[in-house]
């Protein structure tokens, strides 16, 4: 997958997680930008990232990562040749 | 030798010495030199449990990262979990014992109606500190988020780096070590700087939470003397005082730790202008509930009983209780933890519940209730203003009820407490508020101490109100006219020395 088509379907995951289907992704976004993203809604999101690239976060990504545009660096490294 | 005693100004004051006449790469070694005669000045006993935290965690971590490199992923990965069961068992088992042991064997006897002499064991100063920073490292080890240190050492002035020993905050490896073995050159304006918070730490103790304890202590200590208001008063007068002496204490280890150039994790954000109690939690004690975040609730949440039974609940067409009810469960396991970790007693248990079925309340609202904004989404408007200071206020009066939980000597003098707060017909005993009053003032010792007290805590507040307007203080400070700045300076020192002579010595979270 490259980066537009990640960014697509992840803007998909983001409005539904979050319930606003107005949010537009940036690649420095972060928890700051967003309502209701805290602690709790993270593991969501997370979860519901994986399911839907079929991928698998290890820990070290679920606590490091800072902004929109890690997020879409560490899915692309994972979806490399799919 | 706290922080708040001249034996430590002359420790400190030698310490920048030393350290400054030591060339830039051997300064780490100066810095565990010190942080060993800081811990010894404690008793000899306790620096074996340092020693040994720190040996076994070094053991550990290194065992597990050899396994990163082995060709067979399974048994690797096999190993690695065993690995870093044992290395959390060892450290978190002397704690469970020195800390936990009496508690659970005597609430077990006392279940079973056997009769139980407790064991006395030597709780070591900072344990559950350094214990947590500890475990936090050879789980980040674990997670391959930092490469181990291999200079036993090294690893030992992570443990026991004397500034954060006795009351945290919990640094993360990752963030700290390069700065505590390779700290920066020393700097004026660093070092200026860095005593001027030194300064203000040890005014919010020994001006503020010191003064503030002496009423704190005649509440808490006669709960079931007070009611109403008088004991609201105490459990207001014990938020401020807790915050001006864990945050005092925090501003003065950052002060001694910033002199030698090394950066300590943030541990308050003016928590007490929460609107939420979610919120006062990300700006109360930082570093330990970052702690619990990243390596109790995140781990239970990614667990496979979590996605059991999330699976369960969204198979059956609950999507959101799917997301809810592991979070619910999460959070109340994280809460009582967290309650624990304050120490073995059930005043603590209850405190833990308490936020607990708070944020477990707050889940389930968010999930099932109407959307709502977020504690930062900017305020507009007199309504708007008025609402959220209500908020603030609300959340204060719900910190302060759990300090009642907190700090109450057991928990049946805690629920005393709650039932006289909550007395109507004597909750303005107009002749019982004088009669204390005027025995606090005598305790204090009189109107000389009293104004301090009382000054003191409004410019505690003031600094606060106006930090959390935007304005920067420490900048105001600077662009004083010079005369003006060193009148402040002395008038400053002098008031330090003259109430040094009062400081009741120990800090509220040496304890834990």
């Amino acid at each position: 997958m490259n980066r537009t088509e990640i960014y697509a379907k992840l803007t998909e995951v983001f409005c539904d997680v979050f319930d606003d289907n107005e949010l537009v992704l940036r690649d420095d976004m972060t928890a700051d930008d967003i309502d209701e993203w805290d602690s709790l809604t993270h593991i969501s999101l997370i979860a519901a990232i994986e399911d839907n690239f079929e991928i698998r976060f290890d820990m070290k990504h679920v606590i490091t990562l800072k902004n929109v545009g890690e997020l879409v660096d560490v899915i692309e490294e994972m979806t490399k040749g799919n | 030798m706290v922080f708040n005693s001249f034996l430590f100004f002359f420790f400190f004051a030698g310490s920048a010495i030393v350290y400054g006449l030591v060339k830039e790469r051997y300064r780490w070694y100066v810095l565990l030199a010190l942080s060993l005669v800081f811990y010894l000045s404690f008793g000899v006993k306790a620096i074996l449990f340092l020693l040994f935290t720190a040996a076994s965690t070094h053991f550990f971590a290194l065992a597990i990262d050899s396994q990163k490199n082995s060709p067979k992923k399974e048994a690797a990965s096999r190993n690695k979990r065993i690995l870093i069961t044992l290395g959390l068992v060892s450290n978190f088992g002397i704690l469970a014992v020195v800390k936990y042991f009496n508690f659970v064997v005597g609430g077990v006897a006392s279940l079973s109606g056997f009769s139980y002499q407790p064991i006395s064991f030597l709780v070591p100063l900072g344990i559950s500190f350094y214990t947590f920073q500890m475990m936090g490292y050879l789980v980040d080890v674990y997670r391959e988020m930092v490469t181990p240190q291999r200079n036993f050492l090294r690893t030992l002035l992570f443990a026991g780096y004397f500034p954060q020993l006795l009351n945290g905050p919990i640094n993360r490896y990752g963030e700290i070590s390069e700065q505590l073995y390779s700290p920066p050159p020393i700097e004026y304006a660093r070092c200026r700087n860095a005593l001027v918070l030194f300064t203000w730490g040890l005014f919010k103790k020994i001006c503020v939470a010191d003064n503030l304890k002496v009423f704190v202590d005649m509440i808490f200590q006669n709960a079931r003397d007070y009611y109403g208001l008088l004991t609201l008063a105490g459990a207001v007068a014990y938020a401020i005082y807790l915050y001006a002496d864990f945050s005092g204490c925090i501003d003065m280890a950052h002060g001694v730790s910033s002199y030698f150039g090394i950066t300590l994790q943030t541990n308050f954000n003016r928590p007490y202008f929460s609107s939420s109690v979610e919120e006062f939690w990300r700006k109360w004690h930082i570093s330990l509930s970052s702690w619990f975040r990243d390596y109790l609730f995140y781990p239970l949440q990614r667990s496979a009983l979590a996605k059991k039974i999330g699976s369960s609940l969204k198979n059956a067409g609950h999507k959101k209780a799917a997301r809810a009810i592991p979070a619910v469960l999460s959070v109340l396991i994280v809460w009582l933890t967290t309650g624990l970790w304050h120490g073995a007693n059930l005043t603590y248990l209850a405190w833990g519940l308490y936020y607990g079925l708070f944020m477990m309340y707050g889940i389930l609202r968010d999930t099932f209730g109407k959307k709502r904004k977020k504690a930062h989404t900017k305020i507009a408007g007199p309504l708007e203003k008025t609402l959220y200071g209500l908020k603030i206020a609300r959340t204060f009066l719900i910190v302060c009820i759990g300090y009642i939980l907190f700090n109450s000597p057991t928990i049946t003098d805690a629920f005393i407490m709650l039932q006289n707060l909550v007395n109507i017909p004597k909750f303005l005993d107009i002749s019982a508020i004088l009669a204390t009053g005027i025995s606090f003032y005598k305790r204090l010792g009189g109107m000389l101490f009293f104004a301090v007290m009382v000054i003191s805590t409004l410019i505690l507040i003031l600094y606060d109100v106006l930090e959390e307007r935007g304005c920067n203080i420490a900048v105001k400070l600077q662009k004083m006219p010079t005369v003006l700045k060193y009148i402040l300076s002395v008038a400053w020192i002098l008031l330090l020395l003259f109430m040094m002579n009062r400081s009741s010595g120990d800090f509220s979270y040496m304890q834990f």
